[in-house]
């Protein structure tokens, strides 16, 4: 049954607003004195704030969803990262609240049976104090969203498809007329506009002076909550992984009759004639508001949630200190590097299950030489650099040593490396270019080369590794002379950091489409290397 | 007449485009250059430069000065530069098992993307009696590798040259970091001293012309 409700249009500013401000803290609160049959009015609109649980509040969360649902309460203080339930698995690894005028909902991803390519499901609570309403939310993508949405061309803010929620647990009895039916999503017009925090109001609001969540209008509904049409505009500023948009919504809300209404600053107006709506209507305990969307998208997701994913998982970690040992190994002794391809094998969302393939150089050579399958595809290469100084040669078979090292080793990646990557993530054999993992591993740090634009990276290797005489694939000079002599000043000599910091800047002032990542062995936690707008370096942490 | 004023017209722009500068003030701002060996220090990195073990394996080392040779930065500006090039023999109890010669005949007018096409490459900035590593770009033809059936001899990061005397120089010929194959990699030459120190004299000032 599908049902196309104007109503999609409500569904859908509440999850445009909450990606508009998923990835921020917003705690902005503005009060607007509105004038109204010359009595002063005040009335504090604010604004939607969203944010992910913390850990230490995650469990008293998971709890009253749990009870809500009728479910055996969990056993032990710790959180896991999923629930195994009658309805599919709960992840709670992230959990989105949105709190605004109508309370705190709490988003959680679920990974359903029926999940797939086009389809994605929520659990959202809605917590009204004493009381709490859960739906399962079922999102459908449209066949040509989903293929652009999956290959990170297009964000959930642009969402086209339908939706379908089910009440789980309904204790305030509120009516859902379209519970089980399909709506249609269908994307609004949005106006990239420069932003500033505005309320204004319209006209006919009551005399309410307390200040009450949506003002009124002079009637007073069976509750004793006051009502009225409230009009606000909420200019959005929203960092996505992709880029930074701004963007203006207008809202119009009826809270008598539940009427409400939506437009962007481009005054385009969608959904008119709204009734009332499983979502505002009369009943207090029955208004939800914005609510939370979350989808466990691996295009979507940050480099930090995956690198810190995989953190998780021993196999992982274990490998990572193998490498790092290998690296901390000093002359004489002898040294090797190891590189090692990753292969998650029916993965799960606890366990990477990685097949690990491993290579060693020959002996004190700065040299990995592996084999990959014609069609094979990895999630992931890691390898360690080791410390040479390469003083010593040989002149008839005399061994001579001079103060110049003639063979060194770089504490950053190499341009060998660079190249690596592309021929790889060029060939076909990355299974997914924003979740692959490349980690070189030195002496207590590990680095992760991210990339973040497929095509660009490509692009910019269609330059610089391709002879143009012949076509054929050609670690130039170019990339070595920027490391060594043109200024970016990668060596052997410097210090760790200052490689870091000038590697950093090269991918940025070159638009490598590569960015850096970075984290000690021990005690891991990874923290982008950040190139700020005055060439500046900014380590900031993968929260 | 009107063909000829538009041709010098060419020619001129042509020209324009490149601002002489002299080769030891290479550095960060390149576009529009051609950082030019107006004092001929590029001559004493070229000649014959020999390497043995004493015990019948010796790499001779034939490097060539060539002009004008055009390059990109990583950005895509444009430049010259005079820069090494060159080929290699490998012979073992005076038989040669490796010849790179043709390889940079065949190359020596399209080399810009690479200096090493032949085998030898070197883009040193400063007069070899300063002493400064340079690095010595290199391709293992003793060691070929099958990617994607496309056959290559091994690449990689540089190592570097360090003159020790004006006739007398420490280097190592390197293909670091990460060679791939999915088809092979063929040992064509087992005992080429890849990845080694080497101390290589230079036994003449002028390599045989490459025809």
């Amino acid at each position: 049954m599908k049902h196309k409700l104007k109503t999609g249009g409500i569904f859908a500013l509440a999850l445009f607003l909450v990606y508009l401000y998923g990835c921020q803290k917003e705690e902005l609160e503005i009060e607007q004195s509105i004038s109204t049959k010359g009595i002063p009015f005040k009335v504090e609109v604010p604004q939607v704030e969203s944010y992910f649980v913390a850990e230490s509040s995650k469990g008293k969360v998971i709890d009253k969803l749990f009870k809500a649902l009728g479910y055996a309460t969990r056993t032990g203080g710790n959180v896991t990262e999923s629930y195994e339930t009658g309805i599919g698995t709960i992840l709670t690894d992230e959990i989105l609240a949105v709190q605004d005028v109508f309370g705190t909902k709490y988003t959680f991803k679920l990974d359903h049976p029926e999940k797939d390519f086009y389809t994605f499901f929520n659990l959202v609570m809605v917590d009204k104090v004493d009381k709490t309403i859960v739906q399962l939310i079922k999102y459908k993508m449209a066949p040509e969203f989903a293929v652009l949405y999956r290959s990170g061309q297009k964000q959930l803010d642009s969402f086209h498809g339908t939706t379908t929620s089910y009440v789980l647990s309904n204790p305030c009895l509120c009516e859902f007329p379209n519970d089980g039916v399909e709506l249609d999503v269908i994307p609004g017009d949005y106006t990239e506009t420069p932003g500033g925090g505005t309320v204004s109001s319209d006209s006919g609001f009551g005399n309410d002076p307390g200040g009450s969540s949506g003002g009124g209008s002079g009637h007073i509904l069976e509750d004793g909550e006051p009502c009225g049409v409230v009009v606000f505009s909420v200019p959005g500023y929203m960092t996505t992984p992709s880029g930074t948009h701004l963007k203006n919504f207008v809202f119009t809300l009826n809270t008598c009759t539940g009427e409400f209404d939506w437009s962007t600053a481009s005054n385009r107006k969608i959904n008119k004639d709204l009734n009332q709506t499983e979502t505002y209507n009369e009943n207090g305990c029955c208004s939800f508001g914005a609510i939370g969307i979350m989808d466990d998208n691996e295009s979507q997701n940050n480099p930090c949630k995956k690198l810190k994913k995989r953190l998780n998982d021993t196999s992982f970690t274990d490998k990572v200190n193998e490498l790092n040992n290998a690296s901390n190994i000093l002359p004489p002794n002898t040294r090797n590097e190891i590189g090692v391809l990753m292969k998650d094998v029916n993965p799960t969302n606890t366990n990477y299950n990685t097949q690990f393939t491993q290579f060693s150089s020959p002996p004190n050579t700065l040299q990995i030489t592996f084999n990959l399958e014609p069609n094979s595809k990895f999630n992931g290469f890691m390898h360690n650099h080791f410390f040479n100084f390469g003083l010593n040669w040989m002149i008839g078979g005399i061994p001579v040593t001079q103060p110049q090292p003639i063979q060194n080793s770089i504490n950053m990646f190499s341009d060998a490396d660079i190249f690596t990557l592309w021929t790889m993530l060029k060939n076909n054999h990355v299974q997914e270019y924003d979740s692959f993992l490349f980690i070189m591993v030195y002496q207590g740090k590990m680095f992760q080369l991210q990339i973040t634009n497929k095509n660009s990276f490509i692009d910019f290797g269609n330059i610089l590794f391709i002879n143009q005489q012949s076509g054929e694939y050609e670690l130039g000079e170019t990339l070595a002379h920027e490391y060594k002599q043109d200024m970016s000043n990668i060596t052997f000599a410097n210090s760790q950091n200052l490689n870091r910091d000038n590697f950093a800047k090269m991918l940025k002032k070159h638009n490598v489409a590569l960015e850096l990542y970075e984290s000690n062995v021990l005690n891991p936690k990874w923290r982008k290397v950040q190139v700020n707008n005055n060439n500046t370096i900014q380590l900031v942490d993968c929260n | 007449m009107k063909k000829v004023i538009i041709l010098c017209f060419l020619v001129n722009f042509c020209n324009a485009q490149f601002t002489i500068v002299p080769l030891e003030q290479y550095g960060s701002e390149r576009k529009d250059k051609y950082f030019k060996d107006v004092n001929n220090i590029l001559e004493d990195y070229a000649g014959i430069w020999r390497w043995h073990d004493g015990n019948g394996r010796e790499l001779f080392i034939y490097l060539y000065k060539q002009e004008g040779v055009n390059q990109k930065t990583l950005g895509g500006d444009a430049y010259k530069r005079d820069v090494i090039v060159g080929y290699y023999i490998y012979k073992e109890n005076n038989i040669e098992l490796l010849n790179t010669r043709i390889k940079l005949i065949e190359n020596f007018n399209s080399i810009s993307f690479s200096v090493a096409v032949g085998g030898i490459g070197m883009t040193p900035t400063k007069p070899i009696s300063q002493h400064e590593p340079t690095s010595m770009f290199f391709r293992d033809f003793s060691r070929i590798v099958c990617f994607h059936d496309q056959l290559k001899p091994a690449m990689g990061t540089a190592c570097e040259f360090v003159s020790v005397s004006n006739n007398l120089a420490a280097v190592a010929l390197c293909t670091n970091g990460l060679i791939m194959n999915t088809c092979g990699v063929q040992e064509v030459v087992p005992n080429f001293p890849r990845n080694i120190g080497l101390g290589i004299e230079r036994i003449s000032t002028v390599a045989p012309p490459l025809d």
